[in-house]
């Protein structure tokens, strides 16, 4: 998944290492929508190789190629961009299985991906909105930790929440 | 990512996923669903039941005060209002506040604009509209907050001051929830029969729409059933 740039541009390109060894090769630009990113070349520079110890590739190259395509939507058309980024995020985040969105979540918290946090955050919430308590804990794989008594207690307490 | 009074050392089942981002995700869940996530387990359980959580959820909404909302409030309530505010010296429209919030204590003849001196939030049903509300109470300056256990509140109506304060209830549970009704009017004044006494407070609501929490991404992923 290393990006191959095009030679034409004058952009920096930033080399980065995921866990796993899987490379990638970025534009600066790109890769500082990141926050720990860029950090890191403000206070390290640019010139060496960024390693990433807690972002495997697969992840890392999702996290990137989201970056990639906002960077490209606002530089490409002036108009419309919140509407080709908001299609764009849309089919990015519909087909993620759970334990990707995870990771992915994990991923660009990690990176400080502020938007992308909102987006799968987002996206994670929209997976507890109507459903049912147990349904929630399939969903987050938690089993239950109250005493007998104590969730019938809650219950009863917020009965109308789950009429 | 303010006040992190839960910690991350919380489990959850997925347990990768530290708590502080299961903050955030709850954050981005309507009071209705919140409700059934307290009981999904203890450590979910404590954080809804947080003071600060319902703050930053309140906070994170489009949140209006009362007095300054065309949702809430109908015209002709306004107008009044802002008739008054031209008329009489004591009354200040709200000033933006850090959170943007500010209460309006209503006195018996014109309305004074005051700084909440403190305030506890919920989440709640409001049966009327039957729309599941988080709710800010608001207790002026001089009533303290401990006596917001099941007491009754009476409209306050700006005209008559107290009004008959079987009218209606309020009551909290001791976990924060807010369960209320008849919220017609935003300044209530509220009767304590314990001690015989009348106060006033004031009601702010955040609004159930989540559209703006992550803007151009609206529909789709929004609305419960």
């Amino acid at each position: 998944m290393s990006s191959s740039s095009t030679t034409t541009t004058t952009t920096r390109l930033l080399m980065l290492k995921a866990s796993d060894g899987v490379t990638f090769e970025v534009e600066e630009a790109v890769a500082t929508k990141l926050g720990a990113i860029n950090n890191m070349v403000e206070e390290e520079g640019s010139e060496d190789l960024i390693c990433l110890p807690n972002v495997n590739g697969k992840f890392l190259g999702m996290v990137l190629e989201w970056c990639k395509k906002h960077a490209n939507n606002n530089t490409n058309s002036d108009k419309g961009n919140d509407e080709v980024n908001k299609w764009w995020d849309k089919e990015f985040v519909m087909d993620l299985d759970q334990n990707t969105l995870y990771h992915l979540l994990m991923a660009a918290d990690y990176l400080s991906g502020t938007e992308l946090v909102d987006l799968l955050t987002e996206k994670v919430a929209s997976m507890i909105r109507g459903k049912k308590v147990e349904e929630i804990r399939e969903t987050f794989k938690i089993k239950s930790d109250f005493l007998p008594g104590q969730e019938e207690e809650i219950r009863k307490k917020n009965s109308w929440a789950f009429e | 990512m303010a006040s992190k009074s839960m910690g991350s050392s919380l489990h959850t089942g997925v347990t990768f996923i530290p708590f502080d981002i299961i903050e955030e995700i709850l954050l981005r869940v309507e009071a209705y669903s919140i409700l059934r996530c307290k009981c999904v387990c203890k450590s979910w359980h404590s954080l809804i039941r947080d003071q600060a959580f319902a703050r930053r959820h309140l906070n994170r909404q489009r949140t209006s005060t009362l007095f300054l909302s065309d949702d809430v409030l109908s015209a002709r309530r306004r107008s009044k209002i802002f008739d008054r505010d031209v008329a009489s010296p004591n009354y200040h429209l709200p000033k933006e506040t850090k959170d943007s919030q500010l209460a309006v204590e209503g006195y018996d003849n014109g309305i004074k604009g005051e700084q909440p001196t403190s305030y506890r939030v919920g989440f709640g049903l409001d049966p009327i509209s039957k729309v599941f509300k988080v709710v800010k109470l608001c207790a002026m300056s001089g009533y303290g907050e401990d006596k917001h256990s099941n007491i009754n509140i009476a409209n306050y109506d700006i005209e008559k001051s107290l009004s008959d304060p079987a009218d209606c209830s309020l009551s909290f549970g001791d976990n924060g929830d807010v369960l209320f009704c008849n919220f017609d009017y935003s300044g209530v004044a509220w009767y304590d029969p314990k001690n015989n006494s009348g106060n006033k407070l004031e009601l702010l609501f955040g609004d159930e729409f989540f559209d703006h929490v992550v803007p151009n991404f609206a529909e789709s992923f929004l609305r419960i059933k």
